[in-house]
C-alpha cells in the first residue's frame, strides 16, 4: 500500500508537464515490473519464513505407529537399557501391552485404531474377503475398483478411448474405500483441529477431509502400477522361460545379434486404451562390463516425440535411485509414467537384475493416494521421490528366493531411511494438532527375520536365526532413536503415543485349513475353493488368513447349510479344530476359535467369516489356505522366508502402547486409542466408538468390558 | 563452427567478467534487459516499421468502429474481419525480423546457458562422464584409459564399457573444487576436457564432440579431430534450477519473460512499433 501511494504522488507530480509525464511513465513501469518480478527473487526466503509458523492454538499429540512392534522384545530391551527413549516414556506415563484386533491382521487392527471400534463397525475382517453373492469370489478387503457403470470406450482401430477421457461428464472407474465407520480425525477436523498423517494404513483411497484440516498420505493398501500389492520384476540372462505370477515376474534378457546387448522388457499394467488390453512395456537393455563388476542398464522410455534412453551405471550389489519409466498408451499419447529402483545383483556369469514394483511418481502421480491430493506432491518436493506402494519391502522377491536375506535387509533399510527422512519433514512441518507417523519396517522386517526361540528354524541355522533376530533388535533401537528425535524436535509440550497394532511370533508350521475341511468332508473341490468347488455338497470353506465360512443358504449364492443347522455345524467344526494336533509335536495347533456372532457387533458383522481361527504360537494358515487352495498335508513345515507372523490367537500377539501421559488402563486395547486421542481435545467419544479413554477411564469401566 | 563458438565464447567471457560483480540472479535480470533492448533494436532495423504502424492504426480504427457501431451487425462483422486480416498482416511483417533475430538470440542463449543450465560437479559427490567411440569395436582397450587429475577419484569398478554401443562410463568424485583436466585415451589419440567442480556460476561445457546441436547448445570446447577414434565426451553435470518466490523456474523462462517485459518497457524510448 505504501509503495502504491508513493507512485500515485509521483504520477500526480508528473502530470504538470505532458512531456515529462510520458518520459517518466516508462521509468515507473520499469520499477513496478522489476518490483513485481524481481523482488520475490531476492526476498522469497524471508517472505516464506515470515509466514512460516503460526501461533499454536491446539494441543499437540504425536503418535508413532510401529507396525508389529512386540511387547515382549520391547520389555526385554528396555530392561537391558537399549531403548532409553521408550524407557523414559514408560517412566513418565506408562507402557502396556496393547490388546489387538480379532484377527490380529494389520488392515483389521489399523481399522480398529482408526475408528475406535471393532470389525463389526468398520467391516474389515481379513486381508481377503469374499462376495457371497458371487459365492466365494475373493477380493482385497480394504478397497475395490467400481466400474460397473463405466460406458464402453470408443474404438479406433486397435485402440479404445475411454469416454470419460473425452467427455468430462461421463463417470469412469472409481476406487472405493471399503472401510466403514467414521475415522477419529473427522471429529477433530470438524472442530478445526489440524491432523497430519503419514503413511496411514487401511485408508486407501484416502477418506476426504470435510473441513480441510486433515491431511493424510495413505500407506498400506496403496497399490503398485498394476493395481496389485506389489509385483516385482526380476531379469536374468540365464536361459529359460518368462513366467508371471501375482507376486512377481521372472523375466529373461536375451542377447540380440544385431546390437549385442542383452535385451528384455519391463512390463507395465494392461493398456486400458488397447482393445485387447495388451500389457504395456518398455525395452530394457543391459551391458555388463567384460572385466569389471559393473553394468550399464538402459531403459527405453516412450514418448510421443520418440524414445528416450535412461542410462544407469550400477556396481554389483548397488541399488539405483528412483528411475522414471514411461509407457506410451497409443502412438499419439497419453503416457503412463511410473518409477522403480533397480538392484544389479550379479554381473557374471549371468546378469541378474531385480526391479521393485512400479511405484507412482509422487511429484506427478497417476492416482490419488493422499488427502488433499497435493499433499503427496508437497512431500516429494521436499524429500524427493519415495515409495508410494503400501507394502514397500520386497518380501515377495525374498519369498521367491530371488533376493537373499542380506539383499532384503538392505532394501528394507532403504525404506526405513526414507521413512525417517519423511518423518523429519513431518516434524519440520508440524505446528499443532495431531501428527501420526507410521513405520512398516518393524512388521515387514520381522516377518522375514524374527525368530525368538531355540526351536529349529525352518531353513536357518541357529547361528543365522540369532544373527537375523539381531536385525530386529537393531531396528527397535532405531525406532527408539526416532522417538527421541521426535521429542528433541517437538519438545515436551506434546502428548506422545508410541503404539503398534500387534506383536510377533514364530511361524514354523503351516496349517492347511482347506485341506482339513476337505479331508473331514466339509469341502468338495479338487484344485481351489474359487475354481472348482462342488457347492451342492460343500458345507464350509476357508478363505483369507483366519476366515472360515459356512456355505449358508440364503447368504451364499449356492448355499446349502440351513440357518437352523448353523450353530450345530459351527460347534462341530470348532470342537474338531480345537482338537487338531501337530503329528510331530503332539501340540494343539489352534488355541482359540472365535465365533463372529459372539465377538463382533455392528452393522458390518453380517459380512464376517463365521469362524475366525486363532492359531497357536508357531502355527498359521498355510499360504494356499489363504487363497482357498489345497496342500498335500494338513500340518507341515513352513519353509518360506516369511518365517514369523501374527495372524494367530489375538491374546498371543498384543501390540504396545507407550505415552508420556499417565496410562490408567490396565489392559488397553487398540480401539481405546481413538477415544483417548479425542479426549485430549475434549471431544466426547461418539457412540460408534466402543473403546474407552486409557488416560482417564475408571478401572471399573475397563473391567466391565 | 569452431570459429563461431570461439568468438561467442570470448564475448560471453568478457560480458560475464563484468556481470560477475552482480549476484547470478541480478546478472540474469541485467542480461534480460540487454537482450530485450537488443531484440527491440534488431526488430526496428529489420522490420517494416511504417507497415507495422499502419497495421496497428488499422486495427485501432476497426476496433473503434466495432465499438461505435456495435448495434450495426454488418459494420461489426466487417470490422472483425478486418481486425483478423490486419492481425495476419502483422504476423506476416513479423516473420523476417523474427527469423533474423533467432540467430543472435540463440547465440546469446547458448552463452547464458553454458553458465546457467548446469551446476559444477558437486565436491564429494559422484558425477558421471561418458565417452562414446566412433567405432564400438575400439571400446575395448583404446578409449578406456582415463588419466585422472589430482583431487578426482573414480569408482572402484570403473570404467563401465558397453562394448556393443561403444560407450565407456566413469563415475568421478571430485575431492576438491576447481578446474580438473580429464585426459582420455592413450598413445597419440588423447582427448582432453576440462571439468569444473565446486559451486558458483561458471562456464560449463557438457559436451566435447557430439552432434551438431549438442556442440552448438552445450559446448564451448573445440570439436574432436576427425582422425580421433573418439566421437564425444559428455559430462552429466547436475541440472540447475533457480528458486523464484519458492518455485523452481528454469533460467530460460526467467530470461524470456524478463526480456519481453523489458522490451515492452523500453519500446517508447526507442520508438519501435511491435
Amino acid at each position: 500500500m505504501k509503495s502504491n501511494a508513493c507512485i500515485t504522488k509521483r504520477q500526480k507530480a508528473n502530470t504538470s508537464t505532458g512531456r515529462r509525464s510520458r518520459i517518466a511513465d516508462p521509468g515507473l513501469r520499469v520499477v513496478l515490473l522489476l518490483g513485481l518480478f524481481v523482488l520475490p527473487i531476492t526476498g522469497c526466503d524471508k517472505i516464506s519464513g515470515a509466514s512460516g509458523k503460526s501461533k499454536s492454538t491446539h494441543k499437540k499429540v504425536c503418535i508413532i505407529g510401529c507396525d508389529g512392534m512386540d511387547p515382549k522384545l520391547v520389555r526385554q530391551m528396555i530392561d537391558e537399557g537399549r531403548l532409553p527413549n521408550l524407557a523414559r516414556l514408560e517412566r513418565e506415563g506408562g507402557f502396556r501391552p496393547l490388546g489387538t484386533s480379532i484377527p490380529p491382521q494389520s488392515p483389521v487392527a489399523w481399522s480398529n485404531f482408526i475408528t475406535g471400534a471393532g470389525p463389526g463397525v468398520h467391516g474389515i475382517f481379513d486381508f481377503i474377503h469374499r462376495d457371497p453373492g458371487k459365492q466365494a469370489a475373493p477380493y482385497f478387503s480394504t478397497n475395490r475398483i467400481v466400474d460397473e457403470d463405466r460406458p464402453d470406450p470408443i474404438k479406433i482401430g486397435q485402440y479404445a478411448v475411454p469416454k470419460e477421457m473425452l467427455l468430462p461428464w461421463v463417470k469412469g472407474a472409481e476406487n472405493e474405500l471399503l472401510r466403514r465407520g467414521t475415522p477419529f480425525w473427522e471429529y477433530l477436523d470438524e472442530r478445526g483441529i489440524p491432523v497430519q498423517m503419514y503413511k496411514l494404513p487401511a485408508n486407501y483411497p484416502p477418506s476426504k477431509s470435510s473441513h480441510g484440516h486433515a491431511c493424510c498420505l495413505a500407506g498400506m493398501g496403496v497399490p503398485d502400477a498394476f493395481g496389485s500389492q506389489g509385483i516385482f520384476q526380476h531379469f536374468t540372462t540365464k536361459p529359460g522361460r518368462d513366467s508371471k505370477s501375482p507376486e512377481g515376474y521372472k523375466l529373461h534378457l536375451r542377447q540380440t545379434e544385431a546390437s549385442g546387448a542383452f535385451s528384455g522388457r519391463i512390463w507395465g499394467p494392461p493398456n486400458e486404451m488397447h482393445v485387447k488390453a495388451a500389457d504395456l512395456f518398455v525395452d530394457l537393455k543391459a551391458y555388463p562390463d567384460p572385466v569389471n563388476k559393473v553394468a550399464k542398464l538402459v531403459i527405453v522410455n516412450q514418448n510421443v516425440t520418440g524414445d528416450e534412453e535412461v542410462e544407469l551405471i550400477l556396481d554389483e550389489g548397488q541399488w539405483s535411485d528412483w528411475t522414471d519409466i514411461r509407457f506410451l498408451k497409443t502412438p499419439v499419447g497419453p503416457t503412463f509414467s511410473v518409477m522403480a529402483r533397480f538392484l544389479l545383483q550379479k554381473v557374471r556369469p549371468d546378469v541378474e537384475i531385480y526391479m521393485t514394483p512400479l511405484n507412482f511418481i509422487p511429484a506427478a502421480p497417476e492416482i490419488v493416494f493422499s488427502e488433499p491430493p497435493g499433499f503427496a506432491t508437497e512431500i516429494a518436493d521436499a524429500i524427493g521421490p519415495y515409495h508410494t506402494q503400501g507394502f514397500a519391502e520386497a518380501f515377495n522377491a525374498r519369498k521367491a528366493k530371488l533376493l537373499s536375506d542380506e539383499e532384503y535387509h538392505v532394501q528394507a533399510d532403504l525404506i526405513l531411511d526414507e521413512s525417517l527422512r519423511m518423518m523429519d519433514y513431518a516434524l519440520d512441518r508440524y505446528e499443532d494438532g495431531v501428527l501420526f507417523f507410521y513405520f512398516s519396517s518393524t512388521d515387514l522386517q520381522a516377518h522375514i527375520f524374527w525368530w525368538d526361540s531355540d526351536a529349529r528354524h525352518p531353513f536357518r541355522t541357529p547361528a543365522q536365526a540369532k544373527k537375523y533376530m539381531g536385525v530386529i533388535e537393531d531396528l527397535y533401537v532405531r525406532m527408539d532413536d526416532a522417538v527421541g528425535r521426535c521429542r528433541a524436535k517437538l519438545g515436551e509440550d506434546v502428548t506422545y503415543i508410541v503404539m503398534s497394532d500387534h506383536g510377533f511370533a514364530n511361524f514354523g508350521r503351516c496349517v492347511g485349513l482347506c485341506t482339513w475341511l476337505r479331508n473331514e468332508g466339509y469341502l468338495f473341490a479338487k484344485q481351489s475353493v474359487v475354481l472348482d468347488t462342488d457347492w451342492s455338497k460343500t458345507r464350509a470353506y476357508g478363505l483369507g488368513i483366519n476366515g472360515l465360512y459356512l456355505n449358508l443358504k440364503g447368504r451364499e449364492k449356492h448355499g446349502i447349510v440351513d440357518p437352523t443347522e448353523k450353530d450345530a455345524l459351527l460347534t462341530e467344526i470348532s470342537q474338531k479344530l480345537l482338537n487338531l494336533k501337530d503329528p510331530i509335536t503332539g501340540q494343539k495347533v489352534i488355541r482359540r476359535i472365535y465365533r463372529a456372532d459372539e465377538c463382533y457387533s455392528g452393522p458390518e458383522a453380517v459380512n464376517a467369516p463365521d469362524l475366525i481361527i486363532g492359531y497357536d504360537r508357531n502355527y498359521r494358515a498355510s499360504w494356499k489356505t489363504c487363497i482357498g487352495e489345497f496342500d498335500s498335508d494338513v500340518i507341515f513345515d513352513n519353509d518360506n522366508a516369511w518365517s514369523a507372523d501374527h495372524c494367530m490367537a489375538h491374546d498371543l500377539v498384543p501390540g504396545i502402547v507407550f505415552s508420556n501421559r499417565a496410562i490408567l488402563a490396565d489392559a488397553p486395547e487398540l480401539i481405546d486409542l481413538a477415544p483417548s486421542i479425542l479426549s485430549i481435545y475434549g471431544v466426547t467419544a461418539p457412540s460408534q466408538m466402543t473403546g474407552v479413554n486409557i488416560f482417564a477411564a475408571p478401572p471399573d469401566e475397563l473391567a466391565a468390558r | 563452427m569452431d570459429l563461431v563458438t570461439r568468438i561467442m565464447t570470448f564475448l560471453g567471457d568478457v560480458a560475464f567478467e563484468v556481470l560477475d560483480y552482480f549476484s547470478p540472479l541480478w546478472a540474469l535480470v541485467i542480461l534480460s534487459a540487454l537482450t530485450g533492448v537488443a531484440m527491440l533494436l534488431i526488430w526496428r532495423h529489420t522490420s517494416n516499421q511504417d507497415a507495422i504502424a499502419d497495421v496497428r492504426r488499422q486495427i485501432s480504427a476497426h476496433l473503434l468502429a466495432s465499438r461505435l457501431f456495435k448495434d450495426d451487425l454488418s459494420v461489426t462483422f466487417r470490422a472483425q474481419r478486418q481486425i483478423i486480416w490486419q492481425a495476419l498482416r502483422l504476423m506476416g511483417h513479423s516473420i523476417r525480423p523474427m527469423l533474423i533475430m533467432t540467430v543472435p538470440f540463440v547465440l546469446i542463449m547458448v552463452q547464458i546457458g553454458l553458465r546457467y543450465e548446469f551446476r559444477p560437479m558437486p565436491v564429494g559427490q559422484v558425477t558421471r562422464v561418458k565417452v562414446t567411440m566412433k567405432d564400438p569395436g575400439k571400446t575395448r582397450g583404446h578409449g578406456d584409459q582415463l588419466k585422472l587429475p589430482d583431487g578426482m577419484v573414480a569408482a572402484a569398478n570403473d570404467p563401465c564399457r558397453a562394448i556393443p554401443i561403444g560407450t565407456i562410463d566413469w563415475r568421478l568424485t571430485p575431492r576438491v573444487g576447481g578446474t580438473h583436466m580429464l585426459k582420455f585415451g592413450n598413445g597419440g589419440d588423447v582427448i582432453e576436457l576440462p571439468v569444473i567442480a565446486g559451486d558458483g556460476f561458471v562456464r560449463l561445457s557438457k559436451f566435447r564432440g557430439g552432434s551438431f546441436f549438442q556442440r552448438l547448445l552445450y559446448s564451448a570446447e573445440p570439436s574432436i579431430p576427425d582422425s580421433s577414434a573418439f566421437a564425444s565426451i559428455e559430462v552429466f553435470y547436475p541440472q540447475r534450477s533457480t528458486a523464484i518466490a519458492g518455485f523452481d523456474v528454469h533460467w530460460l523462462i526467467t530470461l524470456l519473460v524478463l526480456s519481453i517485459v523489458f522490451a515492452l518497457v523500453f519500446k517508447p524510448f526507442f520508438k519501435v512499433h511491435i
